[in-house]
């Protein structure tokens, strides 16, 4: 422990006013395919749930009146007043689950799946937690893949969604 | 003010012709745009707002997140008229990236009937969604499946009072 904690001393170095620094020519430290397991998890996920997560969303397609931002509306379209979130909300949180994994977006912009079903839906007030572990690495041809099963539970421990993630590298 | 754009054509089950392309839409994709579309997922990833941040990342650029949607299937439809003017709740979907999106590249969306099918005596559709850079690569394929539910999607009104009424 000790000694590791020196080589990551050794990696710094002070700068005229003995302030430390980190080493700039140090290559970016991402994840690597050969770095992932199967079995490995991935570090979890947060996601808060409020009021303005789906009008935030509904901002991209100009929606002024539906039910995920209207309790009037919602009642009408999902059977209840709370303003479920959009499915995309939803889905959308496995991206930064993703990539605070492997430090990196490029595996998952360049070759990136995801399947995702959704269980139930998430209101304001939900905190949704994203999980992850790695079930799958394969080889075809010149691409190498990582298969990571996701899923995504509310404050009761429900699950809200399910998915399988694969990066590409 | 300025009011929402609206189609005017609701969308019938009929119309749901499996391999018939429903509406296309082209964007210029802005810094703006990325961000703006990351924030509205919560995704506060300077990667997609701040230059000199993303250029000290592997990809170089601010660059748009996996989850883009600008709008996914709503702004294409209101394009042409159409609207989904009945209620349907999204299921499940399968969303691939093939090559990251930039500020500066030029967009088609297009959006095609993939199927429809009743399971358990429920109705379902897939829209497949396409998006093609300038170079006309397929950068991204979205299907994207509902439940058709079928009952009149509310509207709201307000009423000479001023008072908001559900219709």
């Amino acid at each position: 422990m000790g000694g590791r904690l020196l080589n990551k001393m050794a990696e710094t170095k002070k700068t005229k006013y003995q302030v430390t620094v980190g080493d700039d020519s140090a290559g970016l430290k991402t994840l690597t395919f050969d770095e992932i397991n199967v079995g490995d998890e991935l570090p979890r996920y947060t996601k808060w749930i409020t009021s303005k997560s789906g009008i935030k969303f509904g901002r991209t397609y100009k929606d002024v009146f539906s039910g995920h931002i209207n309790p009037n509306v919602s009642e009408g379209q999902f059977g209840i007043r709370s303003m479920p979130v959009q499915g995309a909300v939803i889905e959308a949180g496995v991206t930064p689950l993703i990539i605070n994994w492997l430090r990196s977006a490029k595996p998952w912009l360049y070759g990136g799946r995801q399947e995702t079903r959704f269980i139930q839906i998430a209101q304001p007030g939900d905190t949704l937690i994203y999980h992850g572990k790695v079930i799958e690495k394969t080889v075809e041809s010149d691409k190498k893949y990582v298969t990571v099963e996701v899923f995504s539970e509310n404050q009761r421990g429900e699950n809200v969604m399910v998915a399988t993630a694969r990066v590409a590298f | 003010m300025q009011m929402p754009e609206v189609g005017v054509i609701n969308i019938k089950w009929e119309d749901l012709v499996p391999g018939k392309v429903i509406a296309s839409q082209t964007y210029l994709i802005t810094q703006e745009d990325i961000r703006e579309e990351a924030e509205a997922y919560e995704d506060y990833n300077p990667l997609y707002s701040d230059p000199e941040f993303a250029k000290h990342t592997d990809m170089g650029y601010v660059v748009a997140p996996f989850y883009i949607t600008l709008g996914e299937f709503l702004p294409p439809l209101m394009k042409v008229g159409l609207k989904m003017g009945v209620n349907t709740i999204y299921s499940k979907s399968v969303r691939e990236s093939f090559k990251p999106i930039f500020v500066g590249d030029v967009i088609t969306k297009t959006m095609i009937v993939e199927e429809k099918y009743e399971k358990r005596e429920k109705k379902f559709y897939t829209w497949r969604i396409e998006w093609r850079n300038q170079e006309g690569e397929l950068v991204m394929r979205h299907l994207r499946t509902s439940y058709w539910v079928g009952t009149p999607q509310p509207l709201i009104r307000i009423d000479r009072y001023g008072r908001e009424v559900v219709e």
